[in-house]
């Protein structure tokens, strides 16, 4: 309760700078945010493929950005042209947790679910003949049969219309099952591709299909996501990439290298604005909001000595700047959170790791001076921090 | 009975072991009982508010002892120094150290806001002060809208609300005319009556007929004048 008087009372007259502030750090964080989600979706794709992704894969579409529209679209769609396709559909073998319990999971076509009926684990199981979905709105678009399949000691029992829904972490790809009918339990499942290497079949090329999508936000697919088409070894993914109709994919298929080129060469010819941007925010911010907070913390030593005289403590005193500075810096950044929401600036503009990189450097820019204030204060004499201000 | 502050040997300098070092108290010895009333005069820059600074604890010593109520302040933490000051010091300062956008109320209210004293009763504390000091009649209004003599009782009624031991007052009159003089030292002594240690500090010669001990600071070592 003190403490929040001592903050109030450090606040200028009808919180008129501090509103100034976050209005300040506020824009500062959304075209911040939007000017470096480019470069750090770049970044975690390049991280993403060096941990993992197989070499011997084909990517199909936004391999890096796409627009507003392209969100809702069927990331399998592009497949659905490829007769081979609809014989795979989906491979995954995976181990998580279904209805509480520790499993093995593999999820495949009605046929996969016959040829390795000895493999899976008892218990109820779901799977789609269209895929797994990456997210509820994915679903709207495709309509695919879904099926639930009972397995007890090597006997399946299928059933129709439970809906399956997937998401990913940022480490693995990682989905979540729903698995139920009225009352889903939710259950992760993490793909494998080494076993998938293991047990393809012989009629396909493909191992997996694998939608990719580093934000995990099921209602909204995030700029970093796409489909993954893994390979069997010995398949070259050039040739079948060439194989295939070029009407069919719109040239939208391509290999681990050009997915890498495409991004770089979309950061260097699109993003010239982006990364000019970050920067003059990064020194505007630097100077303005870090200058700010310095002033103001320099402008607060009279009454740092007179609450001194009065008994106040140094580490109290700390405390109150440094809370002062938390909360305008935590309602800016929810500010900007719930407005990040509203506001789309530019293309791919939403990343929550983008997002958490500007928040940070906010931070850091709002307390450095601070606590630079506070530590060259010790090396002022009482007199001098009691009469700065006259 | 030992006395209230003892004070053996202490010396203090600005700017230690630099060019500009400013030696500004040099192996000063003093002891202080409770309830003296004492006067510390010397020219401008000769140590008197340092020496007073030391005494609260704001400042260390580069050498000697300061025993305070039988505890050595040289040897504590400066949390325990600012508790101390929160318990057993009252400041009175030449500028009178206000908030001005804060009410008198408010700034009067300041000592106990770090203190354990509850929230519903440093109100209550602050307006009686204020009623003894005659000025509560000023508790809503906003400092930088009072006079000088009304500042400086409102920085009185800040020293006394939390019941020190000691009222430390560096130029307490060096901002006042001389009617408001009068009245501020009548008050120091009225204080002092009722058990209170006031150690001021000044350059007014005119002001310390009040004082029972004046010591005359010269260039950071003190002479006693009047004992």
């Amino acid at each position: 309760m003190k403490t929040l008087y001592l903050i109030y009372k450090s606040c200028s007259k009808h919180f008129a700078k501090e509103i100034f502030l976050i209005l300040q750090i506020t824009t500062v964080i959304i075209l911040l945010n939007t000017a470096i989600t480019p470069f750090v979706n770049n970044f975690r794709l390049e991280r993403a493929v060096l941990k993992g992704i197989p070499e011997n894969a084909v990517y199909c579409s936004r391999p890096t950005f796409y627009y507003e529209g392209e969100k809702n679209e069927d990331p399998f769609k592009i497949f659905n042209a490829d007769t081979r396709v609809e014989n795979v559909c989906m491979t995954y073998y995976t181990s998580g947790e279904v209805n509480g319990l520790k499993a093995d999971i593999l999820l495949y076509s009605k046929g996969v679910f016959d040829n390795f009926s000895s493999v899976l684990k008892n218990g109820h199981w779901t799977y789609d003949t269209s895929g797994i979905y990456l997210n509820e709105a994915l679903q709207k678009y495709t309509s695919g049969k879904r099926v639930s399949v009972d397995v007890s000691d090597g006997t399946l029992a299928f059933s129709d219309e439970y809906s399956i829904s997937g998401t990913t972490n940022k480490e693995d790809i990682v989905y979540r099952i729903d698995v139920g009918g009225s009352a889903p339990e939710i259950s992760q499942i993490a793909v494998n591709f080494e076993y998938i290497r293991n047990i393809s079949t012989a009629h396909t090329p493909f191992l997996a299909i694998i939608p990719f999508d580093f934000d995990g936000r099921p209602d909204l697919l995030s700029s970093l996501g796409g489909s993954v088409l893994v390979l069997k070894s010995g398949v070259d993914p050039n040739e079948y990439v060439s194989d295939l109709s070029e009407k069919s994919y719109s040239g939208q298929l391509c290999l681990l290298s050009e997915l890498r080129e495409n991004s770089r060469h979309r950061i260097e010819e699109t993003y010239k604005f982006d990364s000019l941007l970050a920067v003059l925010l990064a020194v505007s911010a630097v100077f303005g909001i870090s200058g700010y907070t310095y002033l103001k913390t320099k402008s607060l030593q009279k009454q740092m000595g007179i609450y001194k005289i009065c008994g106040c403590k140094n580490t109290a005193y700390a405390k109150i700047i440094l809370l002062t500075n938390l909360i305008l810096v935590t309602v800016s950044s929810l500010a900007a959170f719930l407005l990040r929401n509203i506001i789309s600036l530019g293309e791919g503009n939403d990343s929550a790791a983008s997002f958490l990189i500007s928040i940070t450097f906010i931070v850091f820019i709002c307390l450095a001076p601070i606590i630079i204030t506070l530590s060259s204060v010790k090396r002022l004499t009482f007199s001098e921090l009691l009469y700065f201000g006259d | 009975m030992s006395a209230l502050i003892q004070l053996r040997d202490l010396s203090f300098s600005y700017n230690k072991g630099k060019n500009n070092q400013v030696d500004a108290v040099r192996h000063l010895s003093l002891e202080i009982e409770k309830g003296d009333f004492v006067g510390i005069v010397g020219v401008s820059g000769s140590g008197k508010s340092t020496l007073l600074y030391l005494l609260a604890g704001l400042l260390e010593p580069d050498c000697g002892e300061y025993i305070y109520d039988d505890k050595n302040i040289t040897k504590i933490s400066e949390s325990r120094k600012a508790a101390l000051r929160n318990s057993d010091f009252g400041f009175i300062l030449q500028d009178f150290g206000l908030e001005g956008d804060r009410t008198a109320l408010e700034n009067v209210c300041l000592p106990l806001v770090f203190s354990k004293c509850r929230w519903g009763k440093m109100k209550k504390k602050a307006r009686a002060v204020m009623e003894r000091l005659k000025i509560d009649d000023l508790c809503g209004k906003k400092v930088n809208e009072l006079s000088g003599g009304q500042c400086q009782r409102i920085a009185i009624a800040r020293a006394l609300v939390h019941e020190p031991q000691v009222i430390l007052a560096d130029e307490p009159t060096g901002a006042l005319d001389s009617e408001n003089k009068k009245i501020l030292m009548n008050l120091l002594s009225e204080l002092n009556r009722d058990g209170i240690t006031v150690i001021l500090v000044t350059h007014d010669v005119s002001i310390l007929s009040e004082c029972n001990k004046v010591y005359k600071l010269n260039d950071g070592e003190i002479e006693t004048v009047k004992k």
